[in-house]
Order: C-alpha cells, then sequence, then structure tokens
C-alpha cells in the first residue's frame, strides 16, 4: 500500500466516525485530497468541512444538525460515556485508528473540574497521519553514534509533531546499517501515536518499542522505566510540571528522551517558564521545530539551546 | 373402551391448559429474576469497570441467566446500527422484539426508559437508572410470586376440574 493509499484508508476509518447521514457527503472527496485530509470538522447549525493543507472547504451545503453531533459523539464512545469519562473531561475522545475526537459545547462541573457536556455545539475529528520518511533528512543528526540524542520536536496545534513523533519513535527503534534498534517505551496518553487496539498498534512504531496508553504521561514514565528497561522514552506533549519532572527522573537515569511540546519556534518556548528551565538545564539535546510551507512541512534541526547546529 | 379413552383425552386436554398457565406464572417470576441478576451485572460492569457498553452487552449475552439472554443478544446486535439510530433506539427495538419475556406493558416500559440514561450519562447517573429500573421489577417479581402462590393451584385445579365437568356433561 503506498503511502497516499494508507492515508484515504485512514481518512476513510475516520469518516466512519461520522453519522451516516454525513457519510456520503465526506466519500465524495477525490483519493488525493482524502489522502491530504488533516481534520473533519462538525459544527452545529454549519455545513460540515474537511481541513485540507490549503484551507478548510464546505463538503456540500446542508447543515449539521445537533442530533447528527450527538450521533457522533455515541459513535465514538461507543455509546459508553463513563468509559470516556476522563477523556471527555480534557475535552477529546481517542478513537480507533489513532483518530482524536475534540469536543466543544456547554460543559457542566464537578468539584470544578469540567465532568462532561450538557450539550455539543461542534467536533473536530483529527485524523492520524502516518508519513514515513519525514525524518530521512535529518535523522542521522540526531544520533550520536548508536544514542539518541534526547529530542524535542516544537510546532504550534496541528503542526505534525504527533506524526514526526512515530515516525522518529518507529526510526529509533528499527535497526540501521550498524546501529541496532533501541528499545523505545511510548508513553502514550491519548493512545492517538500507537493506536494500541487489543495490544496491538495500529500504526507503526517500529519493532522495539512499547507502548503504555491512557496513562497520565508523568504517571507513565515513571512506570516504564521501572517495568521496561527502556533506553529511550518517547512522549506526546509535556504540559504540566510534572511532566517536566518526569523527564528530569528519567534524564537522571540515563535514558534518552523523545518529546513534543507546542510553540511557534525556540525562542517562543524559552519565554515559557515552564520551558525555559527545562531547556537550560540540558533535558534537550536537540530541537526540531516543524513549519508549514506551501508544499507542506519544513524541518529545522537546533542544538538544546535553540542554536542551529 | 371408548368413552373411556374420550374421557382421558378431554380431562388430559383441559389438564394440560392448567398446567401451561401454571407454567406461565413460573416463568414470569424466572424472566423477572433474570432481568434483576442481569442488571445487578450491568450496574457492576458500567460502575465499577467502566466497561463499554460493546463488552457488557457481549458479556450478557453469555453471563444473563438463559430467560433474558435474548434481550442482550438482540442489544448487541443493534449495535451495527449506531451511526444509523441512536443507542436508545437500538435497545428500545430489542425489547420491543423480546416477545419471549412475555413482559406486561409497566416492565416494558421500565426496561425502555433505562435505554434513556444506558452509556449516555457519567456512572452515577447510570446506576441511578439501573437501580430504578431493579427496584421496580422487584416490586413485579413481588407480584408475580404473590401471583403464582395463589393461582398455580387454582390453575392446575380448574384445568382438571373443567375436564371432569366436561366429562360428566358429555357422557
Amino acid at each position: 500500500m503506498t503511502d497516499t493509499e494508507g492515508q484515504a484508508s485512514r481518512y476513510d476509518g475516520a469518516v466512519l466516525l461520522l453519522p451516516n447521514s454525513l457519510r456520503e457527503r465526506a466519500r465524495g472527496l477525490c483519493k488525493t485530497d482524502r489522502a491530504a485530509a488533516e481534520e473533519l470538522r462538525v459544527r452545529v447549525g454549519r455545513p460540515l468541512t474537511v481541513l485540507l493543507p490549503s484551507g478548510e472547504a464546505e463538503l456540500g451545503s446542508e447543515r449539521v444538525t445537533r442530533r447528527e453531533l450527538e450521533l457522533l459523539v455515541e459513535l465514538a464512545t461507543g455509546a459508553s460515556v463513563h468509559a470516556a469519562r476522563r477523556e471527555l473531561a480534557n475535552g477529546y475522545i481517542s478513537c480507533r485508528g489513532g483518530c482524536r475526537v475534540g469536543l466543544c459545547g456547554s460543559v457542566y462541573l464537578s468539584g470544578g473540574e469540567t465532568a462532561g457536556y450538557s450539550a455539543y455545539s461542534s467536533a473536530v475529528i483529527r485524523i492520524a497521519r502516518e508519513k514515513r520518511g519525514i525524518a530521512d533528512g535529518f535523522v542521522r543528526g540526531l544520533f550520536d553514534g548508536r544514542r539518541l540524542r534526547s529530542t524535542l520536536i516544537i510546532a504550534p496545534p496541528g503542526g505534525g509533531k504527533t506524526t514526526l513523533l512515530r515516525e522518529l519513535t518507529r526510526l529509533a527503534s528499527t535497526p540501521s546499517g550498524a546501529r541496532p534498534g533501541l528499545r523505545v517505551a511510548l508513553c502514550d496518553e491519548r493512545g492517538e501515536v500507537a493506536a494500541l487496539r487489543e495490544g496491538v498498534p495500529e500504526l507503526e512504531v517500529g519493532p522495539m518499542t512499547d507502548v503504555l496508553d491512557g496513562c497520565p504521561k508523568a504517571a507513565a514514565v515513571m512506570t516504564v522505566l521501572r517495568s521496561m528497561n527502556p533506553q529511550v522514552v518517547a512522549l506526546d506533549e509535556i504540559t504540566a510540571p510534572e511532566d517536566v519532572e518526569a523527564i528530569e527522573r528519567a534524564r537522571n537515569c540515563g535514558v534518552s528522551l523523545l518529546a513534543t511540546a507546542h510553540a511557534s519556534g525556540a525562542e517562543d518556548l524559552k519565554s515559557r517558564p515552564l520551558y525555559r528551565d527545562m531547556l537550560s538545564g540540558g533535558a534537550f539535546e536537540r530541537l526540531v521545530v516543524i513549519k508549514k510551507t506551501v508544499s507542506g512541512r519544513s524541518f529545522e534541526v537546533l542544538n538544546g539551546g535553540g542554536e542551529p547546529c | 373402551m371408548l368413552r373411556t379413552l374420550g374421557a382421558a383425552l378431554i380431562i388430559a386436554a383441559t389438564g394440560s391448559m392448567g398446567l401451561r398457565g401454571v407454567l406461565a406464572l413460573r416463568k414470569r417470576t424466572a424472566v423477572l429474576e433474570g432481568l434483576i441478576a442481569s442488571l445487578q451485572i450491568m450496574e457492576s460492569e458500567i460502575c465499577s469497570r467502566m466497561a463499554p457498553m460493546r463488552e457488557v452487552l457481549e458479556q450478557l449475552t453469555r453471563e444473563a441467566p438463559a430467560p433474558v439472554r435474548g434481550l442482550y443478544r438482540r442489544a448487541y446486535g443493534g449495535l451495527e446500527a449506531l451511526g444509523r439510530c441512536s443507542f436508545f433506539t437500538v435497545w428500545k427495538m430489542a425489547v420491543e422484539k423480546s416477545r419471549e419475556l412475555d413482559l406486561r406493558a409497566e416492565e416494558e416500559q421500565t426496561l425502555t426508559d433505562l435505554g434513556l440514561s444506558l452509556g449516555r450519562y457519567d456512572v452515577r447517573e447510570q446506576a441511578e437508572a439501573i437501580g430504578r429500573a431493579e427496584r421496580r421489577l422487584e416490586a413485579a417479581l413481588a407480584k408475580a410470586e404473590e401471583e403464582r402462590a395463589r393461582d398455580s393451584k387454582l390453575h392446575a385445579f380448574f384445568g382438571i376440574a373443567s375436564g371432569i365437568f366436561a366429562v360428566i356433561i358429555l357422557l
């Protein structure tokens, strides 16, 4: 299966999260656009749209109803809101194939925290992307002999961080020439990097990768350090002080790190206290900054201090 | 000889009608007991294990008491229709199609109402809805047991007595 076919089939999988009344509209897209589609957006009272590299495009003119959005949530949760409560409290639902459904609407609180939604107003289905070869141009620079240099991937939301993390995880875990594969422990809190299903990753993360999903990142890092003897710990989206703490502990155990963070660039990252201390402490030896271009994405590799290398 | 045989057949026929009445009363209590037991399994699976509905229903098709498994089998099979219709519709259809349960209107309504909460709300709300359904079915079961104790002997007696009466009249 070519990359285009694979990506188009992942789009087709994401379409199955839509209620039947919206599926035909989504299936009307040509194969090239299906392969390039990043998101499907469903807003009550507005037409269904697809996010392509060129921007958001409407799929038909019929307006999405509230009932259709409720059916979407029911499909995404498998009619089991209780089973997805922790994710719903964070505003998303992880689905098969690594897709993620983000939600907006009216929330209700319990103990001062989001407990669920009393009404939904919009949803976004983010389509998992598997792009083999995107890191071929710079991956050698991330290795120091057989060891992976601790690397932080930086991009704004929707910039392709998870896709690159998946690819780097796969590459680190796969033997290449004289370099043996490394034991990678992937802490996949939202289940969208490996899309584990019945113990088997639906997305390729390499032959020597052990996946722990559904567990909060900070706890997951400590668990894999204790139980899996990893050479590399990979985790998506460092967002909280406890994530930074866990990274520091992993580093003290002599483990390489592969992680992602929301930022437009190294300077943006350094301007935030949470990341500033982490970077100045030398937690990461390489920063990979993803930039959107007309033709797709470009990658800039910097040293841990944010200087070109 | 022929008369004796005819009389025996008449008594056997009316007697079996009485017996059917007795069995129907017994089946009714078994169904209600089965529904209550299966709702208890459902409650612990949803509230303690947070199992998704697909797993809960699949488990109940195997582990629920035999008289009520058909209901869960239909609901489980109906999950394929999600996307075309809501889970509530799937559940309601399963209840309506489970004619073999011989439920009375209020019991059918109790189960249908439960579908409004299943899988849709958090565990506390679902536990309340399941508990409510259990209480209603327990009340129905208490009545059914009362009816059974009261009417079983009556059905058997009238079955045989009406046969004997018919034989006396006819002979």
